[in-house]
């Protein structure tokens, strides 16, 4: 059997697995509330939360961008285990107060926490469409990354546009029966697979022969300018990444809304706390796969950066039966986190349309009266199909590498990360800073990328937006702060 | 709304954790060629180490300085699942 045939085989077992969940997460449910849709009831456990973080933080962009980071940019891309542990530092900040409100207050997205901490529609509307702008984006990324790994690595058995199409229906199926429920629950498979297939990616990395410490000695004479220590523009990109990753990862609103969707604090804290670990057995192995392309791949030029994995674990496939496993298991691990990533983007996007656009609109409608719940978690289903249609036809026609898409999107999310993380920091921060920060970083943050000038002295145009909005916000609400002093006492 | 215990309350943890990334980032390691330490260069290899460091005291920080106050595994099973 081919190895193409055998990815074929492999992901059509897969997908039959993931259907089989959805329709018990359908079983499970227990009302058509949104919190029961949107939050499994709010009963999540430390297990399952832990897993469904984890599916959804490590995405596409981990397992097929990096590796081709790493070829690209050699040793120095080390810094994306740093970059990916920075987001949990940040919910440390932010988590805690987070989840004490959410308990309070019941929130379902994190419209609800902009309104219930500033009571501004303006800021909660720019903000949350900033979050949406971001996400549909990432979900973008993640319908093109199942699409060229399913090619490449099928042997285009399964061509691109099929890859899209075929995963994007298994994704719809199972998250219209199940919701939250069934997206945590096939996040379990996922991130268990993608542990195995992370194992089967070391193995096949040391039974291949090439020892890491070879490789390093092959760039530092071969590509000294990937091993060698990098020069200080690059440096401030390393320290830039780290603040733009981390602060605009935490508030992915896909990963607030865990937040609200744990069972206990405990459960929480638990899953934090294994978060804080996933970079180095997620993020270390794919760089070091990148890495040990250098010598292998040496003698192909022009090799595309999403092609870096696809190509290795072809190559390694070919070499011994338990190789040809090893690289099956990993390829299968892939497209399950890939998956996992754009499960949980689509259920999100879903509930800020249902629930912060379509809500008020219904109750509009109603002249005040009460709506059901279910008629919105309806509207959310509608909106995900309609949501995944449009996104799965712009991937058919891809121009631009994953980690640009993830670039861009994190230039977006990071002006979020103001108001979220002084917002719950500092009782002093007030709506109207907040917005003109919002508005003042986007732009200039929008504006330097669309100049051209995506970093400035090696920092990146939406890190310094994240500055200039965070100091509008700070200083303004300085400005009101005697104000609220005086009507406090 | 605020926890119990917050790692807020602690600022150590986050001057302990900058400074750790800070050394992380290999301003300076010297532009000559490095020695291979951990299968990588010596720059690399230590900005791992340094990287872990993070992980355990972050690690540390959600199990032992973190306490909302909720009174047991289930504080969160209200139930909100009636329609409005």
């Amino acid at each position: 059997m081919s190895f193409g045939t055998a990815v074929t085989a492999a992901l059509a077992a897969y997908v039959a697995v993931l259907a089989f969940v959805g329709l018990r997460a359908r079983a499970a449910r227990t009302s058509g509330s949104l919190a029961d849709f949107y939050l499994a009831g709010r009963r999540l456990g430390p297990v399952v939360l832990a897993f469904t973080l984890y599916a959804t933080q490590y995405s596409g962009n981990t397992l097929v961008g990096y590796p081709g980071e790493a070829y690209r940019m050699g040793f120095s891309w080390v810094m994306s285990v740093g970059f990916m542990l920075a987001v949990v530092v940040v919910y440390l900040v932010i988590a805690p107060r987070l989840r004490a409100a959410s308990v309070r207050h019941r929130f379902v997205t994190p419209a609800d926490w902009l309104d219930a901490r500033f009571g501004s529609p303006a800021l909660t509307r720019v903000t949350n469409l900033l979050m949406a702008a971001a996400i549909v984006n990432y979900l973008l990324a993640q319908l093109m990354a199942m699409g060229h790994v399913v090619a490449g690595l099928s042997d285009g058995f399964i061509p691109y546009a099929a890859g899209v199409l075929v995963l994007a229906a298994a994704i719809l199926g199972y998250e219209l029966l199940g919701g939250l429920r069934a997206v945590a629950w096939t996040d379990c498979l996922q991130g268990g697979l993608l542990a195995i297939g992370l194992f089967g990616l070391l193995t096949a990395t040391f039974l291949s022969g090439d020892g890491l410490a070879a490789a390093a000695d092959w760039v530092l004479e071969n590509e000294p300018a990937k091993g060698f220590r990098p020069p200080g523009p690059v440096l401030a990109t390393w320290a830039s990444t780290i603040l733009l990753i981390g602060f605009s990862g935490a508030v992915y609103p896909q990963a607030i809304q865990r937040v609200f969707a744990a069972r206990s604090g405990r459960s929480l804290r638990q899953a934090l706390a294994f978060m804080s670990f996933m970079p180095f057995l997620t993020t270390l192995p794919v760089f070091m796969v990148g890495i040990l392309a250098l010598p292998r791949l040496a003698g192909f030029e022009g090799i595309a950066a999403d092609q870096v994995l696809p190509s290795l674990l072809r190559d390694w496939a070919g070499e011994s039966p338990w190789m040809f496993a090893m690289c099956l298991v990993t390829v299968v691990g892939v497209i399950a986190a890939i998956m996992s990533t754009a499960d949980s983007v689509l259920l999100t996007l879903s509930s800020m349309l249902a629930k912060d656009l379509a809500g008020p609109f219904l109750r509009w409608r109603a002249a005040g009266a009460a709506v059901a719940e279910s008629r919105i978690t309806g509207i959310g289903k509608i909106a995900s199909l309609a949501i995944m249609g449009v996104l799965a036809a712009v991937a058919l026609t891809p121009r631009i590498s994953l980690w640009g898409l993830l670039e861009l999107k994190m230039e977006l999310l990071v002006q979020a990360a103001p108001v979220f993380v002084l917002g719950l920091t500092w009782s002093g921060l007030r709506a109207r800073p907040a917005l003109a920060g919002v508005i003042a970083g986007t732009l200039l943050a929008a504006g330097l990328t669309l100049a051209g000038y995506h970093r400035i002295a090696g920092l990146h145009a939406g890190l310094l937006g994240a500055m200039l909005n965070a100091l509008v916000a700070a200083a303004g609400s300085l400005a009101f702060w005697p104000r609220v002093r005086a009507a406090g006492k | 709304m605020r926890p119990r215990r917050d790692p807020l309350d602690h600022p150590w943890l986050f001057g302990t954790i900058a400074a750790l990334y800070a050394v992380s980032i290999p301003w300076w390691f010297g532009s000559e060629r490095p020695s291979v330490v951990l299968g990588m260069p010596s720059w690399a290899a230590f900005a791992l180490l340094a990287t872990f460091a993070v992980s355990v005291l972050t690690a540390l920080a959600c199990l032992r300085l973190w306490d909302d106050g909720e009174a047991s595994d289930g504080a969160c099973r209200r139930d909100d699942n009636a329609e409005s």
